[in-house]
């Protein structure tokens, strides 16, 4: 006991890296459940359940969803599109305002938090909103509507006010001094000093909208304008809803044959979450080499 | 000062008195918010107007403001259940268990990513274990029933096998399952979570590391004396925001990795799913409406008062 | 000083982008309905809005289809079919909303509920829309259809028509039924079926001796056998069923807890004989088992043509079939699958007229259910095959109208729609055909009693059966069922009385 408490304190960073090699090997199995299932024949899934290779090689899940690669690319550029434009925009309002929020000066610090958090709780639910994107703002299948309701995020906020609020006060002070403004304070210290927060947001943004089904169910109804995960979540729920109607029986005539293959969930789950995947490496460039403030002061 | 721009916040600061008070920074930093408030405003405000339906019998044809008002009818079904403390406590435990082990493990993860000095395996660690949260909880459900199984097929129950132990049948046994949901739900959110720890601590000055290291300070020191407290406010703030949430369990967990088995109700039936359950048939507006109503109460009364209780003991981290 | 002007162009580069960011979005919009170059005299455009696969050929068809909608009856059809797995979502916001459409699919139970709809004012009462528009529906549809779909007197939708009756009965495969010598067309009740499968049990290790059409629906399908027998249905659904016995003249409503606590202990004993799949509790989706052959026999609705289609679903083998309950028409059979007009339409004059040629023009019917001949399906020898990847093949008669006047798609039965309309004819009808519960005035045990329903399912399997019914029967006591069977037979009684039954 008291030898390996010893080896702890020699070799930290072996003991960081067992741990996380545990760690990372919990992730990563069950992912390759995944991946392995996907490549799995329909009836050799049911029969011999998940397996780390495939118990019977077969494709044609990827086949279909690929059947038309046109419709599936379309949708890849929608969300990307999207994705992007959201967290360039939310990006820029949320620093605002967080900025705003985190000033010591700010009088109206206190009301305006609570005025954002309150939006965390209460929601009116999903049919006010859908009245006021398409009787109001006549958003449906727009890009507007994917977009501009996501742009802020009262929880994204807060993450981008806290970090600010730890920056030191002096650095604020002397720029005041030096007779700078809060929109110059803002875009020239602030900003540049909060990189990783603001790929962490940029990132937690990105993913969020990236899995975003919700949106492409209520208000696109236009093939070529899917979300990708919606693509995703319809096959989810037409197996639920297929399954709900053959346990009604009588006269409802669906085909079980029309129920979506667990091997096609599966594929279609690696196709959906393979691109953020790689995508990741690039946000990581930003945070992992993180900014110090007193380099930027030297 | 006689710029033009200054002249501009010059004149709309007699519209903004009462948040300015003839205060040049402050009219410059409501502007800075002011496209959020807008954004917030639109999205979020004015379709809050929707809370009223929880006190109304919904009537399409006459829409949400001329249909006739129910009183507390929509509230009865959940109050009235035999099942509502039930629920209310699975809700509650698990979701304390949920803030309590994420906070912890993710600033662990965080921390032993900030330690490590390897650039690459930090990438590698941290692309790993981030994969999870990309998978939906019906995918997530799939893979727990191929891993807990009853019988020979499952993947547990073989690994139990091999070791000349006896098969399991988890989902006969409600005792199991707040600990196989807490696994899965720290498995599905830890990596995630852990980001945002790892990014605040790139803000931390390394000249406080140096200056640790010339007093002779240990790696265990340096943890508790430089890096918790500079974490401080942030799981404050996190913490406070999940408690606002605390009524409302995460639906695709609770309904997809149980598989929705009666048996293991008594520890997995929690507000959502049962709302879920009970008005699946009837699908009424006003009842679920009634529901989400009482959560965010409960939610905002707590919020309320351990943000005053933080607000007392320090007064930085509070949340408003 | 100097750097006064960068501020202002600070300023305009936000304003700048705040513009480049709201602006255009508004205008991404999509023409999809400008009808501005209708030449649209006449023609009145019925939004019609129904569940199913996605057609990527629909543009096309709906051309042709248009056409001859316009030439006979001065109408066009704006046809949209959702995702079965999206369909209850969107139809909910779209009808919520009171966003403008004329005519969508309803459900007694599936999607898109019928009664919680008229009870929130979503659909039109047609009575006198039908006779002042469209008359010809009362002569194409049988009466009882129109009574069964009345709620408080008035017809909220019209029914499409198909198989109204259940007859519970088993399927089984010809090649096992064969191989151990099993006497089928003599079974009378569930006990003659027990030869069959202790031989699948004992010899097929890779079979299950029986299923269902969906794992989950098993123990269901298998109490309402059973029950159909001596007692009509009245109300709810499920384990939560209300029932009035055979022949009791004083209509007194239960929910008969003994008699159904007999049948699922029974439904039980088949587990422990182990003739049910293990796992039965977990399985939500044995599809892939059924689409393979993998049970040797099935409960189901034995149907003219039933053989052939199980042949097609269940991994091409052949089938025989034998019926254990006569055919029987519930009181709301005829609920399973209806149209609507929402009470939002500008023009429902025209929507009643379209539900009324989906029911009477054969040629739109068929168009609009497999296409365009030659172009999404041939004609053999009187049978439809359809011709892969051309874009369109609806074949979801039922989901549109009436269903007997589909042609038959190949591997169907020649005469299968005259055979099906003759049962449908002649089978014992419910005395209450037509008695439609409204659950509003106790929608609060309702929510409560589906709760406790669902988690008090296959209680048969389980070794402590006895205990947990009767918590089971406790907590439907406690969530209000007494109160609510008070309701059923006051609202019942009121209905008999109406009626001249009582």
């Amino acid at each position: 006991m008291n030898a390996a408490m010893n080896n702890i304190k020699k070799h930290p960073q072996y003991t960081i890296n067992i741990i996380s090699l545990i760690y990372s090997a919990l992730c990563l199995l069950p992912f390759l459940l995944v991946l392995s299932a996907s490549f799995t024949n329909e009836h050799a899934l049911s029969a011999n359940g998940f397996r780390l290779l495939p118990s019977e090689f077969d494709l044609t899940a990827y086949e279909y969803i690929f059947k038309s690669p046109e419709k599936i690319l379309r949708s890849y550029g929608v969300t990307i599109f999207v994705t992007a434009a959201t967290v360039a925009g939310g990006l820029l309002f949320m620093s605002m305002i967080g900025y705003t929020l985190a000033r010591t000066n700010c009088r109206f610090a206190r009301p305006l938090s609570f005025y954002v958090f309150f939006t965390l709780l209460f929601s009116g639910g999903m049919v006010p909103s859908y009245i006021l994107m398409t009787q109001v703002l006549d958003w449906k299948n727009t890009y507007a509507v994917m977009i501009v309701p996501s742009l802020v995020y009262a929880f994204h906020v807060i993450m981008i006010r806290t970090f600010f609020q730890k920056l030191p006060p002096a650095l604020f002070e002397s720029a005041k001094i030096d007779g700078a403004n809060e929109f110059l304070i803002f875009f020239r210290i602030a900003l540049p000093l909060s990189v990783p927060v603001l790929t962490t947001v940029a990132f937690f943004t990105a993913m969020s909208k990236w899995n975003d089904w919700q949106t492409g169910l209520l208000y696109i109804t236009q093939e070529d304008m899917e979300p990708l995960q919606y693509m995703l979540y319809r096959i989810e729920q037409n197996i639920q809803s297929l399954l709900t109607a053959l346990s009604q029986g009588g006269g409802i005539t669906v085909d079980v044959r029309d129920i979506p293959g667990q091997n096609l969930l599966m594929a279609m789950a690696v196709v959906a979450a393979g691109p953020m995947l790689v995508v990741f490496p690039f946000f990581q460039k930003y945070f992992i080499s993180g900014l110090t403030v007193g380099a930027v002061k030297g | 000062m006689a710029t033009i721009a200054s002249a501009g916040a010059k004149k709309k600061k007699s519209c903004l008195k009462k948040f300015c008070n003839r205060n040049i920074d402050n009219v410059q930093l409501f502007l800075l918010a002011l496209p959020a408030i807008i954004l917030l405003f639109v999205f979020c405000y004015i379709p809050m107007g929707g809370i009223i339906l929880a006190f109304k019998k919904f009537r399409v044809d006459l829409g949400i403001f001329e249909s006739p008002w129910a009183g507390l009818k929509n509230f009865e079904f959940f109050f009235t259940s035999s099942d509502a403390w039930r629920v209310v406590r699975n809700t509650l435990g698990m979701n304390f268990l949920f803030i309590l082990f994420t906070t912890v493990f993710s600033v662990l993860f965080a921390v032993m990513m900030f330690r490590l000095r390897s650039r690459r395996l930090v990438k590698t660690y941290q692309t790993v274990t981030l994969m999870p949260s990309f998978l939906s909880w019906v995918v997530v459900g799939y893979m727990v029933y191929a891993l807990l199984m009853p019988g020979p097929m499952g993947l547990i129950n073989q690994v139990i096998m091999f070791f000349g132990g006896e098969p399991v049948d988890w989902y006969s046994q409600p005792g199991y399952w707040p600990i196989i949901l807490l696994i899965v739900k720290l498995w599905h959110g830890v990596g995630y979570n852990s980001l945002f720890y790892y990014a605040s601590l790139m803000g931390i000055d390394k000249e406080f590391f140096e200056a640790a290291q010339l007093d002779g300070a240990t790696k265990a020191q340096e943890f508790r004396y430089i890096i918790l407290p500079f974490l401080k406010p942030i799981i404050i703030v996190m913490t406070l925001l999940n408690i606002g949430n605390i009524f409302r369990a995460d639906f695709g967990l609770f309904f997809n990795v149980p598989r929705n088995v009666g048996v293991l109700y008594p520890t997995t039936d929690v507000i959502d799913t049962y709302v879920y359950r009970a008005l699946t048939q009837l699908g009424d507006v006003g009842m679920s409406a009634a529901v989400g109503l009482v959560q965010s109460v409960v939610g905002f009364v707590l919020i309320l008062v351990t943000n005053l209780v933080v607000r007392k003991i320090d007064p930085e981290s509070a949340l408003f | 000083m100097s750097k006064h002007p960068k501020h202002s162009w600070r300023i305009s580069l936000m304003a700048g982008l705040l513009a480049v960011l709201m602006l255009p979005m508004g205008c991404g919009q999509s023409g999809g309905s400008s009808s501005g170059s209708e030449p649209s005299e006449e023609v009145t455009t019925v939004r019609w809005i129904t569940a199913g696969t996605p057609q990527t050929g629909m543009d096309a068809v709906l051309e042709e289809v248009n056409k001859l909608l316009a030439e006979r009856y001065g109408l066009k059809l704006q046809l949209e079919i959702y995702d079965y797995g999206s369909y209850d979502e969107k139809m909910n916001m779209i009808i919520s909303s009171g966003e403008e459409f004329d005519v969508c699919f309803t459900t007694q139970s599936w999607l898109n509920k019928y009664q919680p709809n008229v009870s929130r004012g979503a659909f039109l009462a047609l009575d006198d829309l039908i006779d002042e528009n469209a008359p010809g529906l009362r002569e194409v549809l049988p009466e009882f259809l129109f009574e069964q779909a009345r709620v408080d007197g008035a017809i909220y939708a019209v029914p499409n028509y198909q198989i109204c009756y259940d007859s519970f009965g088993f399927m089984m495969r010809k090649d096992l039924v064969e191989k151990y010598n099993f006497d089928w067309e003599n079974v009378k009740t569930v006990e003659d079926m027990y030869p069959f499968w202790d031989a699948i049990r004992d010899n097929e290790p890779d079979l299950y001796p029986v299923g269902d059409l969906s794992i989950q629906a098993f123990e269901d399908d298998f109490v309402a056998m059973c029950m159909i027998q001596d007692y009509y249905t009245v109300a709810g659904s499920g384990a939560s069923s209300f029932y009035i016995k055979k022949g009791d003249d004083s209509y007194t409503v239960d929910w008969f807890p003994d008699v159904v606590k007999e049948y699922r202990a029974k439904f039980g004993e088949l587990y422990d004989k182990g003739y049910i799949r293990s796992d039965i509790i977990t399985m939500q989706d044995d599809s892939a088992d059924i689409t393979a052959g993998k049970y040797a026999s099935r409960l189901g609705i034995i149907k003219p043509g039933g053989e052939a289609e199980q042949k097609q679903l269940a991994g091409g083998y052949d089938y025989v079939q034998v019926a254990l309950t006569e055919p029987f028409v519930n009181a709301l059979a005829s609920r399973a699958a209806m149209n609507a007009v929402s009470s939002s339409s500008k023009h429902p004059e025209a929507a009643i007229r379209m539900i009324d040629v989906m029911n009477s023009d054969k040629e739109i019917f068929n168009m609009l259910n497999f296409g365009i001949e030659g172009v999404n399906y041939t004609m053999e020898n009187g049978f439809v095959k359809e011709i892969p990847d051309s874009g369109y093949f609806f074949n979801s008669g039922w989901a549109l109208g009436n269903q007997f006047n589909a042609y038959l798609v190949e591997g169907q039965q020649e005469g299968v729609w005259e055979e099906t309309m003759e049962i449908n004819n002649n089978a014992e009808v419910s005395p209450i055909s037509g008695f439609s519960f409204n659950e509003e005035a106790v929608s609060t045990e309702m929510a409560q009693m589906s709760s406790v329903t669902s988690e008090y399912k296959f209680l048969g399997v389980y070794d402590d059966f006895e205990t947990r019914f009767e918590e089971f029967r406790t907590k439907m006591e406690q969530a209000g069922v007494e109160k609510y069977k008070a309701e059923v037979q006051s609202q019942l009684d009121a209905w008999l009385t109406a009626n001249g039954k009582k």
